[in-house]
């Protein structure tokens, strides 16, 4: 019998009927997540409903020494989801009920399968909200936020998902269940909620989640502000952060993103802008005014042109529409694209963009720019049509010289996607061998069997039990035929 | 020229070309075609599930660039929580179709099972087309993948297809119906819940049925008339769709949107011999008899010579719109369906395009909070997702005065009707409905209205069950018929 | 447990440092790490250690970027000196950093390592959000990295906040990368009586920056609340606190603001907002009932300091008695450690109590020091 067929005896008896998937048809609608180019079907589905579920399947994962892999909305940006082929894939979008809403103490607790947004929606009634806000957040699920540390484009002032979790139940990979943190907000001990948020998976399995909830402020104000080009929006932004502000959002998108959202949700930005910038303001209602009339007089100081203020929420909801569907909205003017997910030193900004408009004419491809310009989080959209011959790579090679050129300005090559499998080959360009091995110390104390969501994040795992210092020479697995160093 | 309504449907109005001349070669061939198609197996296309005629196009499928943003506005993603019962899983067995055929039992599955609401159309930010895919695959699934489904629900949606669309048979039911519900025979049913223990979709059935009202007679042509009955002069010459379930089930709906029309200039024109439009066949892939009822429709209001083609029920509304599509292979029809389908238009959006000429009156008597009277609108998903109409209706709405529109949570979602989902699919269909009288409920709305008979149904049903007997539910014309003639919304408040 | 002195050592780069820490390790030898001695007397004093590593050595600001809000400086720099490099932008580093702290010469690696939080807890990020990359230096003498410098960054496994709050038992921390803050055009202050009005004062729209409670033995607790921004905001805002809640009147930062109460036994207590008022009633009820003094102070975001114990008592049994009584709450909802005591003391109580998630704790030092060799017994549990 093989080990698949093992997995499957040990949870069958305890599972719902239609929680494990075997038909290969319906197995591969499971094979990607929200990065359709990286595809693997996984060996088995199963869709879960409880802690004690997901405990079940990963100790039998465990005893039969096969690799599972987590599984939310699958909206996620850097393949953290992509299966495994001779692996489970544990489905979490089952698993969302939102237990608990406390706003008296600022907190809930929800199961991973909870929708980002949903949880908001629920909490808004008591005055809360759920502060990440991911462009996706319509769709993707609290547990990816957790395994992601998801940003969005509040994170400047509100922080990532790590800051807004205070408790967590983990079923490690070996399946047991810890109970990590609670109500209180803060803990003794090793910052274990902050190791496993952004971890992608690769330490465990969350089934529970205490968030943090946010008062709602006072006062939103959304403004949409033209500019004749990113240079200028990119000033705009330096000053008003140099003025002490710090706006809730400040977002930007270049002249060939604008085009694609409007053709996609019509949203009707300033017509002919070379840059826009989304700008929201928060907080007591006499902060946000202040503040409104600093951030006009700094964009007009670099020519601004049109300035919107939103007046209702019909409208702000529209302003932001063109944002958070830039990314899919490119699909209406490329038939194929690849998004990027670079951070730079804000004020390298102008710098940045000219060298990545130099790029993108060099290997013959489109760019789009869409990104936080308050923290310098770039989302180059890389155009290209995957039939003609050549197109891809060409693309990839642009792809990859642009995040070569965020790591030369001291950025990182992801600020909010994860590295996932998509990135996994570019982390030896911005961390050493001794870097990449000493993060792995931390997976061999939770995983040293490397089941949980294998071959994300490193490209060359690390064999547990081994000293970090490696001496020169070829790498025992590269040897054994089992691992390629980038 | 053969035809498959067995004699029903209505085609002695508008005479087919061939009928003084006999048939053309070109009509003999595209009959026998007809014919062969439904005997015979269709050529298949290579390692595909689908066969040459229509499958889903893949440049359409290439346009999904697997965000996921439909899944939080699929009802069934809503329900289930699974990939392949959303649109994006479905587009993704669409693609595993087209590469790896043949056609199994799991794609079949999870075809059916989507309502084709096309809440995910709006929700999309690529702009996929997936009510085109879903209609080409249903047909794939008719022709190709009957043989996955159980016996008992192909024979199911058999019966449903020898009833629904010819509006004789339904009339013929009426009179068993009426006694049936008169002799309190309905009630002891539901109360002894015999029917859900038999078949969840007898028990729909059932309950869906609304009472029979007295028969209402729809003049061939009506002249505009104030309400008082002074004549008014012609602003526009409309033909008016019966529809099926709407003459049979709801007659007075028909009635209150001629009466509108005539009180807003129109002269109404409504061919006595017209019959289905199509829209459950073609929303279910059965295209041939889709394409068959489309051709009787054009032929019949083409020669009834009007400006538009006036439709009081979405389902309708959003098919006869796309009757270019439908008959584009079809060269003695492709044009003509064109002009025709370019006329079709929602009894709200004519009359807001039309704009407002006869006085609105006050509907509330005293009923609601301030005199208001505070009215739940409940979007058509046929006709806010597939024809975008959304604005219209709540601008005639906003007209009346006295009125309050709530708007209702989730509005964007299915009630559950879906054309004939809720029969073939009772159990999802009744966690939607049920879902849906919940917000609907919440609105604390005096008086729900929708734009489609389908919906009417199951609304109306779903609040029944909940326990909202109270909360009557009617058509949207009914209501605006009811301030522009003055006589108040009593009479639909009492339902 | 060694009775002889450490040996110190001073190292003046990175490099070195490292170096020192390879022969030690090769050695067997323990290793410790010195910044400002600020935080000595926090936490059980551990093993003596064979090497004791002062940090003053590397102390230069590597980097400093006001315009895109960070500083690069080694571990060894004192917080109060950075705190002025930060001035110069016109800008604020640790904002939230303990006072008392800054004043006794605390260094940034210490900082991070002991994760020592003042008030100003709401409306900024935390401490342990503003470290955005972290350089340390393992048990056998390697230079690892982790995050980076710029504010946003999610590549690879967080080990800056595995190293913030490790107390020196994982790595020793070389040097650190900080988010800054723009620097406030003006503060107010609002007392208001009692500990009620906190939680008001927290779920209220006015955003304050703090809150915090104080309560003195044997009196009354006062909440006090402060506001920062601009002048014209911090105006109107300290007068809608004041509206809001009777018996409020507007002041000046308090002397005991960020500043730890002098009492002989610390307890760090954390607890669910929700549950803040009940703490504070609970706490002095308990005072009564045990007739020893115990002094409340901290965040109504829910982390206190309760000072046990007065000069020239001894504070054992009392110590005691609270924990005891603490942890009768669900772990969930409070959880209390002993945060410092007299050298006699630690052995005389349980400091850690049940801490959640301790077994993976423990299997994290395992991997990352596997022969003991740094700051052993210093963490938390013992570790």
């Amino acid at each position: 019998m093989n080990r698949i067929d093992a997995v499957l005896g040990r949870i069958e008896p305890h599972l719902a009927a239609g929680a494990i998937v075997t038909d290969e048809t319906e197995r591969r609608t499971y094979e990607c997540d929200g990065l359709a180019v990286h595809k693997t079907v996984p060996a088995l589905v199963v869709r879960v409903t409880s802690t004690a579920e997901v405990a079940l399947t990963v100790r039998a994962c465990h005893e039969f020494d096969v690799p599972f892999v987590a599984r939310g909305s699958g909206t996620g940006l850097s393949g953290g989801a992509q299966p495994h082929a001779e692996g489970v894939l544990i489905v979490m979008s089952t698993m969302r009920d939102i237990l608990d809403i406390d706003p008296l103490a600022q907190r809930a607790i929800v199961q991973p399968g909870v929708i980002n947004l949903n949880l908001s929606n629920e909490a808004n009634p008591d005055g809360y909200y759920f502060a990440p806000d991911p462009s996706s957040q319509s769709v993707c699920s609290i547990g990816g936020n957790v395994a992601e540390n998801s940003g969005g484009a509040h994170c400047l002032k509100y922080g990532f998902t790590t800051n807004h979790v205070t408790g967590l139940t983990l079923v490690t990979a070996q399946g047991e269940i810890v109970e990590i943190g609670g109500d209180a907000p803060e803990y003794p001990g090793f910052d274990l909620l902050g190791v496993l948020c952004g971890s992608e998976g690769t330490l465990g399995i969350v089934t529970e989640v205490t968030v943090r909830l946010t008062r709602l402020p006072e006062a939103v104000e959304t403004l949409l502000i033209g500019f004749e080009s990113t240079d200028a929006a990119g000033q705009a932004v330096s000053d008003i952060i140099s003025a002490g502000i710090m706006p809730a959002a400040i977002e930007m998108m270049d002249a060939l993103a604008i085009e694609a959202a409007e053709k996609a949700v019509a949203c009707n930005y300033p017509q002919g802008a070379g840059a826009v910038l989304v700008v929201e303001l928060d907080g007591p209602a006499i902060d946000v005014e202040l503040e409104r009339e600093t951030v006009i007089a700094r964009a007009r100081d670099h020519g601004a042109g049109e300035v919107r203020v939103a007046v209702d929420d019909a409208e702000r909801g529209l302003i932001w529409k063109g944002r958070k569907s830039a990314f899919a909205a490119v699909g209406r003017i490329s038939p194929d694209y690849i998004v990027q997910d670079g951070v730079i030193p804000r004020s390298r900004l102008g710098p940045v963009l000219s060298s990545i408009s130099r790029i993108a004419e060099e290997c013959g491809v489109r760019v789009a720019n869409v990104f936080h310009a308050g923290d310098g989080n770039l989302h180059p959209l890389v155009l290209f049509d995957g039939s003609k011959e050549g197109q891809t790579e060409l693309a990839e090679t642009a792809s990859g010289r642009i995040l070569d050129l965020c790591l030369s300005e001291g950025g990182s090559i992801t600020g909010e996607h994860g590295v996932g499998s998509d990135k996994a080959k570019f982390m030896p360009r911005m961390f050493t061998n001794e870097d990449l091995d000493t993060m792995q110390i931390l997976r061999c104390a939770f995983d040293p069997d490397h089941l949980s969501n294998p071959g994300k994040i490193f490209p060359t795992p690390r064999l547990c039990g081994e000293p970090p210092r490696r001496t020169s020479g070829e790498h025992p697995l590269q040897a054994a035929g089992k691992a390629e160093l980038f | 020229m053969s035809c498959e309504c067995g004699g029903a449907g209505g085609c002695q109005g508008g005479a087919a070309p061939s009928e003084t001349t006999g048939p053309t070669p070109a009509e003999v061939t595209m009959a026998s075609a007809g014919q062969a198609t439904m005997q015979m197996a269709p050529p298949a296309i290579d390692h595909s599930a689908f066969d040459v005629f229509n499958p889903p196009d893949p440049s359409l499928i290439s346009d999904c660039v697997h965000c996921g943003f439909c899944l939080p506005a699929c009802p069934t993603y809503q329900l289930w929580g699974r990939e392949e019962d959303s649109p994006r899983g479905r587009i993704y067995l669409m693609q595993e179709g087209l590469e790896n055929g043949p056609m199994n039992a799991a794609m079949v599955e999870h075809f059916d099972a989507c309502l084709g609401c096309m809440a995910c159309v709006t929700a999309c930010p690529s702009g996929v087309q997936y009510d085109k895919l879903i209609e080409a695959t249903r047909g794939q699934v008719e022709r190709n993948g009957k043989h996955h489904r159980s016996r008992a629900e192909n024979g199911l949606r058999e019966a449903i297809f020898q009833l629904f669309p010819y509006p004789d048979r339904l009339k013929a039911l009426l009179g068993p119906l009426k006694l049936y519900q008169r002799t309190g025979l309905s009630s002891l049913v539901r109360k002894s819940k015999i029917l859900e223990r038999l078949s969840p979709t007898l028990a729909t059935m059932e309950a869906i049925a609304p009472p029979v009202t007295r028969n209402v007679t729809i003049p061939e042509v009506s002249l505009p008339r104030t309400a008082e009955g002074q004549a008014l002069p012609v602003r526009s010459r409309v033909g008016m769709l019966l529809g099926c379930v709407q003459r049979t089930f709801y007659p007075q709906v028909n009635a209150a949107t001629a009466r509108v029309l005539n009180m807003e200039g129109c002269e109404v024109v409504v061919p006595k011999s017209q019959g289905c439009c199509g829209a459950l066949s073609v929303h279910a892939g059965r295209a041939e008899e889709g394409e068959d009822f489309a051709r009787r429709i054009v032929d019949t209001f083409e020669s009834a010579e009007v400006d538009y083609l006036v439709v009081n029920s979405a389902g309708c509304g959003s098919t006869m719109k796309e009757y270019a599509d439908i008959l584009a292979n079809d060269p003695l029809y492709a044009d003509r369906a064109e002009v025709l389908a370019g006329k079709v238009r929602d009894v709200t959006e004519i009359l807001v395009e039309l704009g407002p000429e006869a006085p609105r009156h006050p509907v509330a008597d005293a009923a609601g909070t301030n005199g208001d009277l505070r009215v739940a609108y409940h979007d058509a998903c046929h006709l806010s997702h597939a024809q975008g109409v959304r604005n219209p209706p709540r601008e005639l709405l906003g007209q009346i005065p006295g009125l309050e529109i709530a708007p209702i949570r989730d509005a964007d979602t299915c009630c559950g009707s879906a054309g004939i989902y809720n029969l073939v699919r009772p159990e999802a269909a009744r966690e939607l409905g049920d879902k849906k009288a919940t917000n609907i409920a919440a609105t604390k709305a005096d008086l729900v209205v929708t734009g489609n008979p389908g919906c009417l149904l199951q609304v109306t049903d779903a609040l029944r069950r909940r326990g909202e007997d109270t909360l009557p539910t009617a058509h949207t014309i009914e209501l605006l018929d009811a301030s522009l003639t003055g006589a108040g919304a009593s009479d639909l408040l009492s339902r | 447990m060694t009775q002889t002195l450490p040996r110190l050592v001073r190292p003046e780069s990175i490099g070195e440092l490292s170096e020192l820490v390879s022969q030690a390790h090769a050695d067997g030898r323990t290793v410790a790490v010195y910044g400002g001695g600020s935080a000595l007397d926090d936490h059980p004093p551990g093993d003596t250690p064979s090497l004791l590593i002062d940090m003053s050595g590397l102390n230069r600001v590597i980097e400093h970027s006001p315009g895109d809000l960070i500083m690069v400086a080694e571990a060894g720099a004192r917080i109060a000196d950075l705190k002025d490099v930060a001035e110069t932008g016109d800008q604020e580093l640790l904002s939230d950093f303990p006072a008392d702290r800054v004043d006794s010469g605390s260094t940034l690696g210490g900082a991070i390592a002991t994760r020592a939080v003042g008030p100003r807890r709401i409306g900024r990020l935390p401490l342990r959000e503003v470290v955005l990359g972290i350089t340390v230096v393992l048990a056998d003498g390697t230079i690892a990295k982790a995050g980076g410098k710029v504010v946003k960054n999610v590549a690879g496994y967080d080990l800056s906040k595995l190293m913030t709050g490790s107390w020196g038992t994982l790595g020793i921390i070389a040097s650190a990368a900080i988010r800054l803050y723009p620097k406030a055009q003006a503060q107010g202050f609002v007392e208001i009586p009692g500990a009620e009005a906190a939680l008001g004062v927290l779920g209220s729209q006015v955003a304050p920056a703090a809150v915090e409670i104080d309560r003195s033995p044997g009196a009354q607790a006062t909440t006090v609340v402060m506001v920062e921004g601009l002048p014209e905001s911090v105006e109107s805002r300290t007068r809608q606190i004041i509206e809001a809640n009777p018996g409020a009147k507007s002041g000046f930062e308090p002397s005991w603001w960020a500043r730890r109460a002098q009492a002989p036994v610390t307890i760090r207590a954390s607890v669910s907002p929700a549950l803040v008022p009940e703490l504070v009633a609970q706490i002095a009820r308990l005072e009564d009932a045990i007739g020893y003094p115990i002094q409340l102070r901290g965040s109504a975001m829910g982390v206190f300091d309760l000072g046990v114990g007065a000069p020239d008592t001894d504070p054992a049994i009392a110590t005691r008695v609270v924990l005891e009584h603490l942890r009768t709450w669900d772990r969930k909802q409070l959880i209390a450690t002993v945060l410092c005591a007299p050298p006699a003391v630690w052995d005389e109580v349980d400091v850690w109590g049940d801490i959640p998630g301790f077994g993976l704790m423990r299997t994290i030092k395992d991997q990352f020091d596997p022969d003991g060799l740094l700051s052993p017994g210093r963490g938390t549990g013992g570790l």
